[in-house]
């Protein structure tokens, strides 16, 4: 169906077809109200007849339409008019990715540039709970003025290419007839999905290391001549390094796009939110590296038979000899004069730029704005090092120093504030610990990483003119310290004393639906081992095998009260666990070596030594930036980096209420801690610690584990 | 002769509650005052507390405007006494009215947000798109009204500084009684709601403000008290003209809804919700939950809370 110009849709004139893909045609159009062009995709008739489908696409597209991130394409509206259900967007000028990956790959630090940027778009989804499962190079969007958009998040569902059962029936489809389409949307399909499973937030990290993959080599990473090939090299092959395209990469890019490619969901890279992260670590160490490698980069490079300039021969020696010296010299002087004339013109207007541009900073920083010195930097491309700026520093900097146990660790900062647009601000890499950086007054987001060991996070304060010394023993990447952080030992925030605690390991996420799957799946509910062998419920003794018909899912199979089946709500694997009890997570830990932590450990963790009300300090008011006080449900592990605590724990505040340990003054009971989503962010202080019976679950209480440091 | 003997009781009991030494006890202690609350003749007095001035222009300020999923929602700030500004949500169903909305006037809990509270984002849409009115407030020191007293709003910050500071407390408390007023009075008059169907909602510590509120101003057509009670687990001293526990029993008899959690820590069931329900008078509806102190209500309480407020506002 084609529908022409002029037509009226709702308020929308469509002006031009604008082109076809699964979703049906798609339109420039113009809002008759707002007076904008926009553009108007229109449901294929099969589809927007199918009411279950049009009641999906309007709950997506009203959950994409309140994400508003720089990287997805706007929705503005949905309607249906004269039968015709259509879904209303921005319009952007440029091109797909598929358009400029045609002739061949990007060069490597663009590949990464743009990764990046998909990679924030599905982050700001993924908090938002929505997963776009369709994601390739034909559903990336480059603008004419470089920016990246993600399309049709949500809608791919309806996408008929993508659907499992019109892929199971394929005879009517044969991939012969539409290889492009076909292979396009199989090619970067995760195992998961190929294998029918559902697909989470992880389906989407594999969809982009598959286009980051074709960005780099210009191939796609499982091309096979037919969707079955495709579908078993998927499940079944990993994809040539790299390298063997003839492209040189960082070695640490193509680390990471086998952790993207990963079959296991679980072993595969977490977070888009990390891989944004990570891809932006790799440009800006390749850049300190150019800068760190002193001269030999310095020199220009030059094209062969090019001449250096440091070669030529010196000015006199090219001077003629003879009548027309005096002629010759005399013009050669009017040269060097001009040179310098110019020379000196260009130096005054250097200087007189630089100081149209110090004024604001020079104005921003007597007025304490130093968010705005800091921004006004980065605008200009000027930083505290130079040495025209020796004064400003003084007034507006001190030092940040980073040591590391072993040393090495890569050392990447963010500025904190202004707290809106954290996100997307891009981590600055100073160096290899130990290593001291001179950044402006201001909280940082610190970030320790190195081979073989555990990332660390944490927050750090630069203050005018002093230098912050921080020193962070890094623990050794293993299973059993996989996913966890080092508590040093020290004083517990909560012991009338001040007792020390000794030192442990703590997760530094809250454990999730997909680690707990682990159990639940080996069969954890049904080994006595792990359970105790009576378990008070409400007060009263009851044995293992009668309690346990308490701790089953909706459908009555073993497992959490939150999950159905046996299994967890779709597309929510990186949530925290709800709807365990204390018995449960006692089990699950008991399963993997570890316990839940007592009171004392769990406070040790999110306090440290500040003594703060937060684990970010005292101040409740960014508590909602912070932490996920939000009223609407759990969200991913750790997606609220500026809530970390000063050992690199995540939603200790907020997120999900945890169990402790050890009993409060009534023994017939168990304490939370933390708040959750559905409480009120004071809910995370000391004073409002509960209780509950131990066979008690709901929707905001789940759990994190301890161990004692190997070794010890 | 009679008012003299009023504005006598006033300063009496005004400098009562403030001496610590004669009135100071700790939770543990209240149960005798809390088996009786005071009498009629002394709780007369107390309302001299709430008087205000009905003239005072409103200096009504629209901030902004918005509409979102069915719900109309307007920024705007208002004076509620002498040059002290109030700033609050006005939720309307979208729709237009055929006739005039029953409405709701919303206090929040002790988050420094106020009125921005994610609670009562929440709570307030939720009622407005059940065809109500909603009014939501900052209480003084709170989101709007921020001022230099409560800076971390950490629990510790807001007793110390306040719940635990008598005079400020009763200050605080006797400024919030004027504002639900003074919302009232500005629904009415100012957005042609329906005096007769008018309910007061608080959570948390707003509960503890709507008790005292609702009994206060008896236009009030219903009060509904979320995870209140007549203090919470850090205060210390007991303040008559500022305690629940005196004026519960007089709202009746309006009804009187009470949603509470049995294992909150904040308002403990046993020692500062349950003593407080013996004191309530019918009608009343009173609903336990099996969680903790939250600032949102489980999916049947939603609805309870919902019905309860259509039937009382009939």
């Amino acid at each position: 169906m084609t529908i022409s110009a002029g037509t009226r849709l709702g308020p929308y004139e469509i002006l031009s077809t604008l082109g076809a893909g699964g979703m049906g045609e798609v339109y420039r159009a113009r809002d008759t109200r707002l007076g904008r062009e926009v553009a108007v995709k229109v449901l294929p008739a099969n589809r927007a007849q199918d009411p279950d489908a049009v009641a999906r696409l309007e709950r997506e597209a009203q959950a994409v339409a309140a994400l508003s991130h720089p990287n997805i394409l706007a929705i503005h509206d949905l309607g249906k008019d004269q039968g015709v259900f259509y879904v209303v967007t921005e319009l952007l000028e440029g091109e797909t990715l598929r358009n400029r990956l045609a002739s061949s790959g990007l060069p490597w630090r663009k590949a990464v540039e743009i990764g990046a940027a998909i990679a924030d778009g599905l982050a700001g989804a993924h908090l938002k709970g929505i997963v776009h499962r369709d994601l390739k190079p034909d559903n990336i969007f480059i603008t004419r003025d470089g920016r990246v958009k993600i399309l049709d998040f949500g809608l791919a569902r309806l996408s008929p290419v993508l659907s499992q059962q019109d892929q199971t029936s394929a005879p009517t489809t044969p991939p012969q007839t539409e290889p492009g389409i076909l292979m396009g949307t199989v090619g970067y399909m995760s195992p998961e999905q190929a294998r029918g499973s559902s697909a989470d937030t992880r389906s989407d990290i594999f969809a982009l290391g598959c286009v980051l993959y074709e960005m780099l080599t210009g191939r796609r990473a499982f091309a096979r001549p037919t969707a079955p090939e495709t579908l078993t090299a998927i499940l079944n092959e990993d994809p040539p390094d790299v390298s063997e395209s003839g492209k040189q990469v960082p070695a640490g890019l193509s680390r990471l796009l086998r952790r993207c490619l990963e079959k296991n969901p679980e072993e595969r890279l977490q977070a888009a939110r990390d891989l944004a992260f990570d891809l932006r670590s790799i440009l800006s160490d390749s850049e300190l590296d150019k800068t760190s490698s002193g001269p030999r980069e310095a020199v220009p490079a030059k094209a062969p038979g090019e001449t250096s300039p440091a070669a030529e021969p010196p000015v006199r020696a090219i001077v003629p000899r003879g009548k027309s010296a005096f002629l010759y010299g005399g013009l050669a002087g009017l040269v060097l004069l001009l040179i310098a004339a110019g020379l000196l013109i260009r130096r005054t207007q250097e200087t007189s730029r630089f100081r149209a541009v110090t004024a604001g900073l020079e104005a921003a920083a007597a007025g304490g704005r130093l968010d705005e010195v800091s921004g006004l930097l980065q605008e200009k491309g000027l930083d505290l090092g130079d040495e025209r700026l020796a004064g400003l520093a003084k007034r507006v900097a001190g030092t940040l120093s980073v040591a590391s146990d072993p040393a090495g660790a890569t050392v990447a900062v963010t500025r904190v504030q202004p707290l809106a647009g954290f996100a997307s601000r891009r981590p600055l890499t100073i160096g290899r610990a130990p290593v001291t950086a001179r950044l402006i007054a201001g909280e940082y987001f610190v970030r320790l990483a190195a081979d073989h060991m555990n990332s660390v996070e944490f927050l750090e304060p630069v203050e005018v003119g002093k230098d912050l010394r921080v020193v962070r023993k890094l623990l050794a990447s293993t299973a059993a310290s996989d996913g966890m952080t080092l508590v040093d030992e020290g004083g517990s925030a909560v012991s009338r004393e001040g007792e020390a605690v000794q030192a442990f390991l703590i997760d530094k996420h809250e454990v999730t639906n997909a680690r707990f799957l682990g159990f639940v799946s080996a069969g954890g509910y049904r080994d006595q081992t792990f359970w105790p062998e009576t378990l008070l419920v409400k007060g009263k003794p009851m044995p293992w095998a009668a309690a346990l018909k308490g701790f089953v899912d909706r459908t009555g199979l073993p497992g959490p009260r939150s999950w159905s089946g046996g299994t967890f709500p779709e597309g929510k694997g990186d949530h925290p666990v709800v709807g365990v009890s204390w018995y449960e997570a006692t089990a699950y830990g008991r399963w993997l070596g570890k316990e839940l932590p007592t009171r004392e450990q769990w406070w040790r963790a999110a306090l440290g030594d500040t003594h703060g009300a937060f684990p970010w300090g005292n101040d409740v008011k960014t508590a909602e930036v912070r932490a996920n006080f939000g009223l609407v449900g759990t969200r991913p592990v750790g997606s609220y980096p500026l809530g970390v605590s000063p050992f690199g724990c995540f939603d200790m505040a907020g997120n999900v209420r945890e169990w402790l340990r050890d009993p409060p003054s009534d023994s017939a009971l168990r304490s939370v801690v933390g708040g959750s989503w559905e409480d009120p962010a004071y809910m995370f202080e000391l004073s409002h610690t509960e209780a509950f019976d131990p066979a008690f679950a709901n929707e905001a209480i789940g759990f994190r584990l301890v161990r004692p440091v190997p070794g010890r | 002769m009679k008012r003299l003997r009023r504005v006598v009781l006033l300063i009496l009991t005004a400098g009562a509650a403030m001496a610590p030494h004669a009135t100071a006890e700790t939770p543990a202690a209240a149960d005798a005052w809390l088996a009786r609350p005071v009498d009629d003749q002394t709780f007369q007095t107390y309302l001299d507390f709430f008087a205000y001035d009905k003239k005072l222009p409103f200096d009504l300020r629209v901030i902004d405007t918005e509409e979102k999923d069915g719900v109309k929602r307007e920024h705007l700030s208002f004076q509620s006494t002498r040059g002290v500004r109030a700033y609050a949500h006005l939720y309307r169903p979208a729709a237009p009215a055929s006739q005039r909305w029953p409405s709701v006037i919303l206090l929040h809990g002790g988050g420094p947000a106020g009125k921005d509270n994610p609670g009562v984002q929440l709570m307030a849409p939720l009622i407005a798109r059940a065809g109500l009115n909603v009014l939501a407030i900052d209480m003084q020191y709170f989101g709007e009204r921020s001022t230099d007293l409560l800076t971390t709003f950490t629990e510790q910050e807001k007793h110390d500084r306040i719940y635990n500071q008598q005079p400020v407390y009763l200050a605080w408390v006797t400024q919030t009684v004027k504002d639900v007023s003074r919302a009232f009075d500005l629904l009415v008059e100012q957005r042609g709601a329906d005096a007769k169907r008018i309910a007061l909602v608080g959570m948390s510590r707003g509960a503890i403000a709507a008790a005292i509120a609702g009994a206060a101003d008896r236009r009030l057509a219903a009060v509904a008290m979320l995870y209140g009670g007549h203090f919470d687990a850090l205060e210390r001293g007991h303040l008559p003209a500022a305690c629940p526990a005196n004026y519960i029993g007089r709202i009746s008899p309006r009804p009187l809804l009470m949603i509470n959690g049995t294992h909150d820590t904040d308002m403990i069931k046993e020692t500062s919700v349950e003593p407080l329900q013996r004191l309530t008078r019918q009608p009343r509806l009173i609903l336990w939950a099996e969680t903790g102190h939250q600032s949102t209500l489980t999916e049947e309480h939603r609805s309870a809370l919902l019905r309860w407020l259509q039937e009382s506002l009939k």
